[in-house]
């Protein structure tokens, strides 16, 4: 049986040129600029997110607040 | 700073810079900034959102302080902030808030992952964090022990073999949320404690140019020379370089017999000058130092665990064998693993485990609030199990400022001759007694310069110098007739006990001969009654009295008091054995003192306490020190107390009979494995977060 019709084999090249390609792309200035703009829109997201948490928590420990003066316990 | 209010109401205003305005680190110090304006009456600051929240003191101010803040706040720069540490309020706030942000966040990651990561992935986690567990468990097993985390170990195991993962996870999160729980109430309690134990001292003598000058510390610089005379903490890194001193440096070595100090060696801030009196050149000054001490002896230290608190943690160990048991039999019995390890996910140890040491530290917490520090577990189950209470009469049962009511000269010197003397010599150390005759004096306008040789305190009984080239003593009858043969001819006694009345009588001896006697009159503190009485409601059956002023002096104090036993002119190194007598008798005894001279007795005791004005040997050796200076407090301290044992022992009750139901449960059939974790762990969490709450309810009612 001919060594081309062999699809195991033809899996191994696969793999060999995919991993040529997928280090090609990793290496790639591009790909560097695109991975550290993603982490910096994951990073801006977080605080973004703990910063409207935050307002959140403060908004409500006003209400609290007001409730607590309305009431007359303050 | 650029910012916005976003909340403006009376006395609270919140301002907002947003997010990146400043950094997490600058929290403590911006907090610092704002605090240390005096209409600020709290301040929290958070760097997620840039908020500052601000609380401030109304009234007939309200419009100009609001001006005042939002102008200080536009102000700020983070250029210009303070330095130096973070002060206590914000520090329980950020532990306050990072213990809320990681339960939330726990919760939230438990959820997500529950629901959104697909199964396969979840299963793969759970076994391998699972394992962690059974690989801990495994590694204390095959050191011969059997504790409560090879149970979890074991629990977990079971769970995943069963192919429970569910279970597993559960058990595994709800035992990270009461770890974290643990945690955060350690940090706040050891947070609190550090605040609380800040004992200071807050004046010095300083040698400039020759001449002791009283300063504050904090006006202390590197390179001054600081006197230090026997009884007092040192509160200074430094070098000797004139005298010579034995030190107690049991704060920093744990060795309790005192180190020789001359010329060129060492002391340390927070050691205390047992005998003697030197010159330390200032290397540094850390006030911080003893403090510290004290909160790792507390943190580390087994012996100073509440004996219930070690009996919690060897009884919640020595259960887990029975486990095992009932995990065996039951399988044995019925042949079923599910309700086997039912057996296995419920056990009394955990909850035992984490409740106990979580209410000794927080009602540790509560009595640092009420201004009561106590070193240790242990000393709140001694005071709690007491039943005789010894006290110091002067300084303790006495108002802690004396008054000189009369000075009886003798051998043809003034009345102003002999205060002048007495004050002069007096006033280098920090005794009730003496402060009585330096206010005496300066009432009476009368100056004294330094006039005598280096005063050599002689512990308990009284002071000797040499003034003019004659040896000058004064002190109580006995060291100064006794032990320094001063003559007292019978006329002179008879005048003195004429004139005195239930006065205390302090005796000045100039070159043998008596130079007069200072009256001292002590009325016993305005609550000492009722503290009294309120001690004898709270189960103290014997109150007594020690002090080594005269019969008549005691008698009237005790009548006055309603005390049942006192002993009068009791020599101060016979104090302890009083102590030990009772102790020997089977008593528990709490002793109450305030001197040098109480310092053996207080190491006497079962459980002691010194009074926030104190000497600072009598607070170093005391178990608990009052940081007010009533004596109610004692009382309080004895609810408190008690009320911790009755916790502890509530929590014994519900932990035992609740696990026992869930075990019956399992052993039925009822309750599927990880229902019974679920309930058992949830009443864990439950009785942690029960054993954290305060024990009094409310706030002491305001004296007069």
């Amino acid at each position: 049986m001919s060594i081309w019709k062999n699809e195991k084999f033809w899996c191994v090249v696969g793999g060999a040129i995919g991993s040529a390609i997928a280090k090609k792309i990793l290496k790639a200035p591009k790909t560097r600029e695109y991975a550290v703009k993603g982490l910096a829109h994951g990073m801006k997201f977080t605080a973004d997110a703990k910063a409207t948490f935050q307002d959140m928590k403060d908004e409500a420990a006003d209400i609290c607040n007001d409730a607590k003066n309305e009431a007359g316990l303050k | 700073m650029h910012t916005r209010i976003v909340y403006d109401k009376p006395g609270r205003i919140r301002f907002r810079a947003g997010a990146y305005a400043f950094e997490p680190e600058h929290e403590p110090r911006i907090h610092k900034a704002c605090v240390a304006n005096p209409y600020v009456k709290r301040a929290v600051v958070h760097s997620e959102n840039g908020g500052i929240l601000i609380e401030y003191e109304t009234g007939s101010h309200e419009q100009f302080n609001r001006e005042q803040l939002i102008a200080f706040i536009q102000k700020l720069d983070l250029a210009t902030l303070p330095e130096g540490e973070p002060d206590t309020a914000y520090q329980l706030q950020a532990l306050d808030s990072r213990f809320k942000n990681k339960l939330a966040f726990m919760l939230a990651r438990r959820y997500l992952f529950k629901w959104f990561v697909p199964l396969p992935i979840r299963t793969a986690v759970h076994i391998y964090k699972g394992l962690k567990y059974v690989v801990k468990g495994l590694d204390i097993l095959s050191q011969g022990k059997l504790t409560v985390e090879v149970l979890d170990g074991a629990a977990i195991g079971a769970s995943l073999l069963q192919r429970n993962y569910n279970s597993a996870g559960t058990i595994m999160f709800l035992l990270s949320v009461s770890g974290l729980l643990e945690e955060y109430t350690k940090a706040r309690t050891r947070t609190a404690l550090t605040a609380s134990l800040a004992v200071k001292v807050d004046l010095v003598w300083v040698v400039k140019d020759g001449v002791d000058v009283q300063m504050h510390l904090q006006d202390v610089k590197e390179g001054d020379l600081v006197r230090i005379r026997s009884g007092a903490m040192i509160p200074v890194d430094g070098t000797v370089v004139e005298g010579d001193a034995f030190v107690n440096e049991a704060t920093m070595t744990g060795e309790s017999q005192a180190v020789h100090k001359s010329a060129g060696k060492s002391v340390f801030a927070g050691t205390i000058l047992d005998e003697g009196s030197i010159v330390v050149s200032v290397r540094a000054v850390n006030g911080n130092t003893k403090i510290q001490k004290i909160i790792e002896l507390i943190d580390q230290s087994e012996d100073l665990k509440a004996s219930i608190q070690s009996k919690a943690e060897r009884l919640a160990d020595s259960i887990v064998p029975y486990s095992f048991l009932g995990f065996g039999l039951t399988l044995l019995f019925t042949r079923n693993v599910t309700k086997a390890v039912s057996i296995l996910m419920v056990d009394y140890s955990c909850a035992i485990k984490l409740s106990t040491p979580i209410s000794v530290i927080s009602a540790l917490r509560e009595a640092a609030d009420r201004n009561m520090t106590v070193k240790g577990g242990k000393y709140l189950e001694e005071f709690a199990l007491a039943d005789t209470i010894v006290f110091d009469k002067t300084g303790t049962l006495t108002k802690a400022e004396p008054k000189l009511e009369k000075v009886i000269p003798f051998n043809d010197r003034s009345e102003e001759e002999v205060l002048r003397i007495a004050a002069c010599i007096e006033e280098h150390f920090p005794h009730s007694m003496a402060r009585a005759i330096v206010r005496g004096a300066l009432d009476r306008g009368i100056d004294h310069e330094e006039e005598h040789a280096d005063v050599k305190y002689i512990v308990a009984h009284g002071i000797a110098t040499t003034l003019n080239g004659e040896r000058a003593v004064i002190g109580s009858k006995h060291f100064v007739v006794e032990d320094e043969h001063v003559t007292v001819s019978d006329t002179e006694q008879k005048r003195i006990d004429e004139l005195a009345g239930a006065a205390s009588v302090i005796y000045l001896g100039i070159g043998g001969k008596l130079a007069g006697v200072l009256c001292i009159s002590d009325p016993p503190r305005d609550e000492a009654a009722e503290a009294i009485r309120m001690l004898r409601e709270r189960g103290i059956k014997h109150v007594a009295m020690i002090t080594g002023d005269s019969q008549k002096a005691a008698e009237r104090t005790a009548q006055l008091l309603g005390i049942d036993i006192f002993y009068a002119q009791v020599l101060p190194e016979d104090k302890h054995r009083y102590v030990e007598k009772m102790k020997a008798e089977g008593h528990r005894v709490i002793m109450v003192g305030d001197g040098i001279n109480d310092a053996p007795a207080l190491a006497a005791a079962n459980v002691s306490v010194a009074l926030s004005d104190a000497s600072d040997i009598a607070r170093e050796t005391a178990d608990v020190t009052l940081r007010s200076e009533d004596l109610r407090d004692l009382a309080e301290l004895k609810d408190l107390s008690i009320q911790l044992m009755d916790k502890i022992q509530a929590n014994y009750r519900f932990i035992v009979t609740f696990n026992t139901a869930l075990l019956a449960a399992g052993f039925f059939g009822i309750l599927t494995p990880s229902t019974s974790a679920l309930l058992h762990n949830m009443s864990t969490m439950g009785i942690c977060a029960k054993s954290m709450m305060p024990l009094k309810q409310h706030a002491p009612a305001k004296r007069s």
